[in-house]
């Protein structure tokens, strides 16, 4: 499912040493190319029902799933890939055991209009990396909404990442303070992200 | 009193010739103050009492909003009694005299509140129907915002983007827009903060005098 390119050892490097000194690495095309075309359109079809926050901190078109052992469905694939051999090889670029959410569950999120997330400690949870696989077939100026914004508790925006197309990033939530929000979408957008985290695993 | 729910200055000639005045000059018009004393505030903390269901229109055009429907049957409450009032009757009937066009509205089953909230748009749409002639919106939002946070009506070019001009939200106002013979395009663009837009809308025809409903003179 991954990418051939990403097995070159120098772009292991390059990826690690991107994560170490800033916390966060995007891999550009994760997956292969084909793959990541047909996990858009399998995305397409599955339904994205609205989901809003009683108090009023988020409105999200989302679907979760936890991905099944003798499951053919390539949503199902994917999971099973990113809680196994793509979680075997993020330990190789964060340099530390990794083990799936407890839940196994995985989110996707279209990027529709209206959709937003007000700003959350990711750093509050037990996991210690965060991901999201990102399949928007186009980007957009960031003046459309939808761009991810890293901030610190002060509210401080230290970074903002724009939808791409098969890329995957990768967070560091250990440390404190390590808040997200994604601001309003307010144009119809093309695209989802699949999202999870990682818990520290078993000492190597 | 000829329309018990609005306003009594309404029914003054003199306000209604200037009323006139405003709507031919492009047939959109906003009224403040626009209903009877009291019954804005008392719409607002009658539906605040009741909770909203989303309503999520995903075709080519699309919508998303939160409405509160209340069907006229059975006994009413009076408050629900003012609004079957005020929708088939009252405004249809100040219509009429602004305009000179016998206005009317087939009969309403239910009236909906819709309230737009963070997140909640319409996308650009055009109201023009067979059925419909003059489109209402009974403002009951008190707060005040910028465009910029969206949940403005705008009137909008035939390109469905520029936008012509802007009506904030408004409270205790009636604002009506003609959809004949000039097309109208609209949207409210997607409310990016924590305000609420609450309305109620609706569209008149024509009525012919043997009580036919068209909507082109």
């Amino acid at each position: 499912m991954r990418s051939p390119h990403l097995d070159a050892p120098e772009a292991q490097a390059a990826l690690r040493d991107a994560f170490t000194a800033h916390g966060r690495v995007r891999v550009p095309r994760v997956l292969d190319d084909a793959e990541a075309a047909r996990l858009l359109a399998t995305l397409r079809d599955q339904a994205h029902p609205i989901d809003v926050a009683p108090d009023g901190t988020h409105q999200l078109w989302r679907h979760a799933w936890v991905p099944e052992a003798a499951c053919d469905h390539r949503l199902c694939a994917l999971g099973r890939w990113l809680w196994g051999d793509g979680r075997a090889w993020v330990e190789g670029l964060v340099g530390q055991s990794l083990r799936p959410d407890p839940s196994g569950t995985l989110v996707s999120d279209r990027f529709a209009k209206g959709a937003w997330f007000d700003p959350y400690d990711d750093g509050a949870s037990p996991a210690v990396v965060a991901f999201q696989l990102h399949l928007a077939p186009s980007t957009w100026p960031a003046s459309f909404g939808g761009h991810l914004e890293l901030r610190d508790a002060a509210g401080t925006v230290h970074d903002t990442l724009a939808p791409a197309w098969n890329a995957l990033d990768l967070f560091d939530v250990r440390s404190p303070g390590a808040w997200r929000r994604l601001p309003m979408i307010r144009e119809h957008l093309a695209g989802y992200v699949v999202s999870g985290w990682y818990w520290a695993g078993p000492p190597r | 009193m000829p329309w018990p729910t609005l306003h009594p200055r309404l029914a003054d000639p003199d306000t209604l010739e200037g009323f006139r005045a405003a709507w031919w000059a492009d047939r959109t018009l906003r009224i403040e103050h626009a209903l009877a004393p009291g019954l804005a505030d008392a719409l607002v903390a009658f539906s605040a009492q009741r909770p909203f269901e989303l309503y999520e229109k995903q075709e080519a055009t699309r919508f998303l909003y939160w409405r509160q429907v209340h069907r006229f049957q059975g006994d009413l409450p009076p408050v629900v009694a003012q609004l079957q009032q005020l929708l088939q009757h009252d405004i249809p009937g100040f219509v009429s005299a602004l305009t000179g066009t016998a206005h009317g509205i087939p009969p309403l089953e239910e009236a909906q509140f819709n309230l737009l909230r963070r997140g909640s748009y319409l996308d650009p749409h055009s109201d023009h129907l067979p059925t419909r002639l003059v489109g209402f919106v009974v403002g009951l939002t008190r707060a005040n915002w910028p465009a910029a946070h969206g949940g403005h009506l705008r009137f909008l070019w035939p390109d469905k983007r520029t936008e012509r001009t802007s009506w904030p939200p408004g409270f205790d106002t009636l604002d009506l827009l003609g959809f004949y013979p000039t097309m109208c395009w609209h949207d409210i663009p997607v409310l990016t903060e924590a305000h609420d837009r609450l309305t109620l809308n609706g569209w008149m025809s024509a009525v012919d005098a043997d009580g036919t409903f068209r909507a082109h003179p």
